[in-house]
């Protein structure tokens, strides 16, 4: 538990940072490389590979692959939607969501095998 | 295409919106970890890329932009907040680079240093791939000059 609460505050931080920065530039197209920065990754690898070696490392980086091409996706439709079909920007951030999920676990499942 | 950085941005976010960042990125990061901790690191690595930062900016960027009151400024800030999620697909390419280098070096790199390859990896290929993107997009447009005009004329 206390583990989490500092990969929290960590997590917290590091994307607060990056989200800043994104905030500061122009044109938008440019700042918006700073949404896809990575935050999470930053916050958690280094701990996660002090405790538990390079190997595991290794593992989460081969499947963060995966998770950057569901992120790619996921940004791509809520661009669009907003874009395009001139929806508003929090239901079509919302609305994309399940575009990260779809293509990031049907890599897992197909390009890993859906293992562990 | 010129990058401008204006730190006058920064006072119009309100402590509320960073408190509400810091939350949403603090708890999309504890969330992966315990994908990591329960389901191992294959399944918790697909949360490395989990879009933790997109959906707060987007939202709080429209909602600055929208109050400037004219039909015209609000479709500006549809338009910004769009192409701010365009620029995130972009930099996914960075993000991809970066989980590369993690899982090629992980193993044969100290922690620090695989950490700090990654993260130079991220940024130059993420720069890279929005460079080509906008030369391609101005190559385009210079192919094709009735695209913009028609474009405008139907905003």
């Amino acid at each position: 538990m206390g583990d989490l609460a500092i990969r929290f505050i960590i997590g917290g931080v590091v994307v607060s940072i990056f989200a800043v920065i994104g905030d500061v530039f122009k044109p938008k197209t440019f700042a918006g490389l700073f949404g896809a920065a990575p935050s999470i990754a930053l916050a958690t690898l280094g701990l996660s590979m002090m405790q538990k070696g390079g190997q595991y490392g290794a593992t989460e980086g081969r499947s963060m692959m995966l998770g950057a091409i569901g992120l790619m996706c996921y940004s791509l439709a809520a661009g669009l939607l907003v874009r395009k079909a001139r929806w508003n920007a929090l239901p079509a951030a919302l609305t994309a969501l399940p575009a990260w999920f779809i293509v990031a676990f049907g890599l897992w499942a197909t390009a890993l095998g859906g293992s562990q | 295409m010129k990058i401008e950085c204006n730190l006058e941005k920064l006072r119009e976010t309100k402590p509320g919106e960073y408190a509400m960042r810091f939350a949403f990125g603090g708890l999309v990061t504890a969330i992966a970890s315990w994908v990591g901790i329960k389901y191992g690191p294959v399944v918790g690595g697909l949360f490395l890329g989990f879009p933790s930062i997109l959906p707060a900016t987007v939202t709080l960027l429209q909602k600055h932009e929208e109050k400037e009151q004219t039909p015209a400024q609000k479709r500006e800030a549809k338009n910004q907040a769009g192409d701010d999620s365009l620029g995130a697909a972009i930099g996914s390419f960075g993000l991809l680079c970066f989980g590369l280098v993690v899982w090629f070096f992980g193993e044969k790199m100290p922690v620090l240093a695989v950490i700090a390859v990654a993260t130079l990896t991220w940024a130059i290929a993420a720069f890279a791939a929005w460079l080509l993107v906008m030369v391609a997009k101005k190559s385009l447009e210079a192919k094709q000059p009735g695209r913009r005009v028609a474009k405008r004329k139907a905003a």
